[in-house]
């Protein structure tokens, strides 16, 4: 076991070093791109109706975008677990711990039937 | 240093820790000074952490077999010992640990917190329930120290009770644990029907036709009330350790309440509920001929309800936008890598499960903690709310992203480490080996759900005015690095740390005869006889 956890630390330390190299040319592809964009910076401001809008307040964020197509997908899955196991009602809670309990008890009743087999 | 020395160093630390939570409120009442209180209890949970790393040390260095401290000198059965070997230190270490780090975080985190004292008073008596929970030897004086566990953290959760969602908290919480204490109780009351005692070793002894000194054989049925005993009891510590479907308390309890309580509980609370069901499968119970059949049963449950909790915790852990409720449902994500790791019942599995208990541990109570720091700062829990703000943090910052990356388990992280392990022990069993692709699904998963809270906090744009919020005080940043120090240090040391901590300590956990003889050879030093 220990080879190969030695042979994982050895292949993280690489994985490491790739993302710092990819980050360090990330941060120097943005500086740059900066560089480049800044005097155009006046036309990229947006408008709306002449009212001058923060970028964070001109669309949805890309991250919630995101978050809505992968909630989209797995709708009907969603719905069964936060609108009837987790609803923060502490009677549903009772509910399901005490089925819970029950199901403890049916196994238990039939290991002991197989032991007593 | 003397064995007895030691043994009575792990019997002060709770005594001390629950001593000062009945003097603080006294000295509350001559000393007005926040700080005085702020003090005391920094000196109470130093000294605690310095005598669990004396006692760990010592129990790694120089004993191999378990130590006995008997309370007033009332040997087992009769009176309540602790016995402690080298998983249960371990335990301590980390409880005693974290207890200090967020003492420490506490100092600048509550400064707009009024009635302090009683804050400290409930964190020392926490401290003090979960060292008597994993250092007892006595199954009744676990449900004493559960007790004062958990009533010291429901009032840790309301100790905010001007916001109505604390106190909404803590009363399912506590009507919650309630239910699961008294359910404890009640297996006690069979377990000391069938067995005539309450002692740990002489109940590991019990099961396998011997008895320590006093007391007599079994006097009732020991499959039928093993099977009661184990049952109610397995149920009672998966609520605890929220475990599904015992799990929905948690990610309620944790956004109203302090972030240090969050850190604390998620980190070691639900820890020791683990390592309690670990004591009784695969020291006391495992292997016993009346109970083998029962513990297969439930490793078979810890298994099944691990994958459960693992697939619920992945799956909410990316809806949420409070940070503290995704952080929440990472815990019960993780808490199910453990069941899943202990259900295997060798020592492969319960390796994995106890280095991912630790190592969760240590970077769960980091993220609680750093996401604290930001909620403190910009007084708002929304990630929505919080964009950006953790460019003005860079510390803080920093520490989040390696408690994140450390949870969804990238190397060289430890979180990626104790996964491997668990990855390669359900690689070993064959006909499980297909759950290692939920090991691995639900971890993409983790990893999308926590970059995510990343991205919220630190790429995105902000969405108000930031510019007042600074970088955390030195007090709160100080105990977030070396929590991330820690990760890291665990994660490239993890060989090592493996095979000279976590092993030594599973296989304390597994050999039943040391646990018993010790008390054994405790009482007949004494009594004499026994068989």
């Amino acid at each position: 076991m220990m080879p190969l956890l030695t042979s994982v630390l050895e292949a993280a330390f690489v994985i490491v070093l790739v993302l710092a190299i990819l980050l360090i040319a990330y941060g120097l592809s943005i500086r740059a791109t900066r560089a480049v964009t800044r005097s155009f910076e006046e036309k990229r401001r947006p408008f709306a109706c002449g009212e001058l809008l923060r970028p964070s307040e001109t669309g949805v964020p890309d991250a919630s975008m995101y978050w809505a197509v992968w909630r989209k997908l797995f709708l009907s899955f969603y719905n069964t677990l936060r609108d009837k196991l987790h609803t923060g009602i502490l009677s549903d809670w009772l509910f399901w711990m005490f089925i819970f309990m029950v199901v403890l008890a049916i196994a238990f009743v039939a290991v002991m039937i197989g032991w007593a087999c | 240093m003397d064995s007895t020395v030691i043994a009575q160093m792990a019997a002060f630390q709770p005594f001390l820790a629950i001593a000062s939570a009945f003097v603080l409120p006294l000295l509350s009442l001559a000393v007005k000074e926040r700080t005085v209180w702020e003090s005391f209890a920094l000196t109470i949970t130093t000294v605690n952490f310095v005598l669990s790393t004396l006692l760990t040390y010592s129990l790694y260095a120089s004993f191999t077999q378990p130590l006995i401290y008997a309370f007033g000198a009332w040997p087992p059965p009769v009176g309540i010992v602790y016995e402690i070997d080298r998983a249960n230190a371990l335990m301590g270490l980390l409880i005693t640990g974290l207890v200090l780090t967020a003492t420490v975080f506490s100092l600048r985190y509550t400064m707009y917190d009024t009635g302090l004292q009683y804050y400290y008073t409930l964190l020392l008596g926490f401290e003090a329930g979960m060292l008597g929970c994993v250092y007892t030897g006595d199954a009744f004086n676990l449900f004493v120290m559960l007790e004062v566990t958990s009533i010291s953290a429901y009032g840790l959760v309301a100790f905010r009770r001007h916001m109505p969602e604390a106190v909404e908290a803590a009363i399912k919480y506590a009507l919650v644990g309630a239910t699961a204490t008294t359910v404890y109780f009640i297996a006690l009351i069979f377990a000391y029907g069938t067995f005539g005692t309450l002692n740990m070793a002489d109940l590991s002894l019990k099961l396998r036709g011997s008895t320590l000194p006093v007391t007599l054989s079994p006097p009732g049925n020991v499959f039928l009330g093993s099977a009661i005993f184990l049952a109610l009891t397995f149920w009672t510590f998966s609520l605890k350790a929220a475990l599904a479907p015992n799990h929905f308390w948690l990610p309620d309890a944790y956004p109203g309440a302090p972030s240090t309580f969050a850190a604390l509980s998620s980190g070691v609370t639900v820890k020791v509920a683990l390592f309690v069901l670990m004591r009784y499968l695969f020291t006391i119970f495992r292997d016993a001929p009346p109970a083998v059949l029962i513990v297969q049963a439930l490793n078979y449950a810890l298994i099944a309800l691990g994958t459960a909790s693992a697939i619920i915790g992945s799956a909410l852990i990316l809806l949420q936008r409070d940070i503290k409720r995704l952080i929440a449902y990472g815990t019960i994500l993780n808490v199910g890598y453990i069941a899943m790791g202990m259900g295997l019942g060798n020592q492969s599995g319960l390796t994995a499960a106890f280095f991912h208990l630790v190592n969760h541990g240590i970077g769960k109570s980091l993220l609680f903690m750093a996401a604290g720091a930001m909620v403190h700062v910009a007084g708002t829990r929304d990630l929505d709310e919080l964009a950006g703000i953790g460019k003005r943090m860079p510390l803080t910052s920093a520490a989040f992203l390696i408690g994140v990356l450390a949870l969804a388990g990238a190397p060289p992280l430890n979180g990626f480490m104790s996964k491997l392990l668990l990855f390669m022990a359900y690689l070993e069993t064959g006909w499980l080996a297909p759950l290692v692709v939920v090991i691995v699904i639900t971890s993409v998963l983790a990893l999308m759900g926590y970059l995510k809270a990343f991205y919220h906090v630190y790429a995105r744009q902000p969405v108000k005015d930031i510019s007042v919020i600074k970088e955390a005080s030195k007090s709160m940043v100080a105990p977030l690095l070396v929590l991330a120090a820690l990760c890291i240090i665990l994660g490239l040391i993890a060989p090592l740390f493996v095979s000279e901590v976590i092993s030594p300590a599973v296989s304390s956990l597994f050999d039943y005869q040391g646990y018993a003889s010790a008390a054994r050879s405790f009482a007949q030093a004494i009594f004499g006889g026994g068989r």
